[in-house]
C-alpha cells in the first residue's frame, strides 16, 4: 500500500480518537461535569461498576474500536518520529518490525481482556 | 537534501521559530509521552479481567485506594494524572488543527509572498488554532476543579 494511505489512516484514526478520548476522559475524570449532564458516575473505578460497564455490548464495541484507533495512531506516529532520526534511518526495517510486533501484542492483550471480562 | 545537524535536539531548538513551531515541538513531546503512557495503561488496566484482587492491587500500585466508595489518591500520582490530562487535551486539540490544515481547510488561497513573508497558510489557520487552544484551556480549568477542588 502507498504511504499516503497509511498517512490518511493515521489522520482518520486521530480524528476519531478525538471524540472517543474526550468521552473517556470526561467519563473517568470529570465526574461532576458528566453527572450534571446525566451520563456519568461518581465512582468509575469501583470494581463492580468496571465489570458491569465492561459487560455491555456497546462498551465492548467502543473499546475494541478505540483500541484499534489508538494503537494505530500511536505506533504509526512513533514510527514516524523514530525513523526521522539518524539512528532510525539506519535501522528503519527493524524499527518497523518491532513496532508492529509490539502494537500487535497490545492489541491481542486488549482484546483478550475485553472478551474475558464479559464472560 | 537538508542535513539535520542537531539531530533529535532539533525538535526543541525553537530560536527564531513562529508560534506554530512551538506547537509542533509540544505535539511531538506530548505524543511520545502518550505512547509510553498508553502502553502501561492497556497492560495495567487489563488486570480488571482477572480478579477484583488483581484490580485493587494495580490501583494500589498506582496510589489509588477505594474504601466504602471513597477514593484516596496519592497526591503526586493525582498531580501527574492531571498533567497527563493537560498533555491529552493539548495533543487532541492541536491534532485536530493539524488534521484540518493537512487536508487543506483553513489555509487560504495561494498568494504572492509579501513582506514580512509570513506564510499565508499559517496566518489563515491561526484564528482556528487560537479557538481550539481556548477550548483546551477551558477544559484544563474545569480539570483543576475536578482534580483538586472536589477530590
Amino acid at each position: 500500500m502507498r504511504k499516503i494511505v497509511f498517512w490518511g489512516m493515521h489522520l482518520l484514526a486521530g480524528f476519531l480518537i478525538f471524540f472517543f478520548l474526550l468521552w473517556h476522559i470526561f467519563y473517568m475524570h470529570y465526574q461532576s461535569l458528566t453527572k450534571a449532564i446525566g451520563f456519568g458516575t461518581h465512582y468509575p473505578l469501583i470494581f463492580s461498576e468496571v465489570v458491569a460497564r465492561a459487560k455491555t455490548a456497546g462498551f465492548k464495541i467502543a473499546y475494541v474500536l478505540f483500541l484499534i484507533f489508538v494503537l494505530y495512531h500511536a505506533f504509526y506516529g512513533l514510527k514516524n518520529i523514530l525513523i526521522e532520526t539518524e539512528f532510525g534511518k539506519k535501522f528503519e526495517i527493524p524499527i518497523k518490525i518491532l513496532i508492529i510486533l509490539f502494537a500487535t501484542f497490545l492489541f491481542i492483550y486488549g482484546i483478550f481482556t475485553t472478551l474475558k471480562i464479559g464472560g | 537534501m537538508v542535513k539535520n545537524k542537531r539531530g533529535i535536539l532539533g525538535w526543541i531548538y525553537l530560536k527564531g521559530g513562529n508560534f506554530e513551531r512551538y506547537l509542533y515541538a509540544l505535539h511531538r513531546i506530548t505524543g511520545f509521552i502518550l505512547v509510553v503512557y498508553i502502553t502501561f495503561h492497556i497492560i495495567l488496566m487489563g488486570s480488571r479481567s482477572f480478579s477484583e484482587d488483581a484490580w485493587k492491587k494495580v490501583l494500589g500500585f498506582l496510589g489509588i485506594t477505594i474504601e466504602n466508595g471513597v477514593y484516596k489518591t496519592n497526591p503526586l500520582v493525582h498531580f501527574l494524572e492531571y498533567l497527563l490530562i493537560l498533555a491529552i487535551l493539548f495533543h487532541a486539540f492541536n491534532g485536530m488543527r493539524l488534521i484540518f490544515t493537512e487536508i487543506g481547510f483553513l489555509i487560504g488561497k495561494p498568494s504572492r509572498p509579501e513582506y514580512p513573508y509570513i506564510p499565508k497558510s499559517i496566518v489563515s489557520s491561526r484564528p482556528f488554532m487560537i479557538f481550539l487552544m481556548i477550548i483546551a484551556f477551558f477544559f484544563a480549568i474545569i480539570g483543576i476543579y475536578e482534580f483538586f477542588l472536589i477530590h
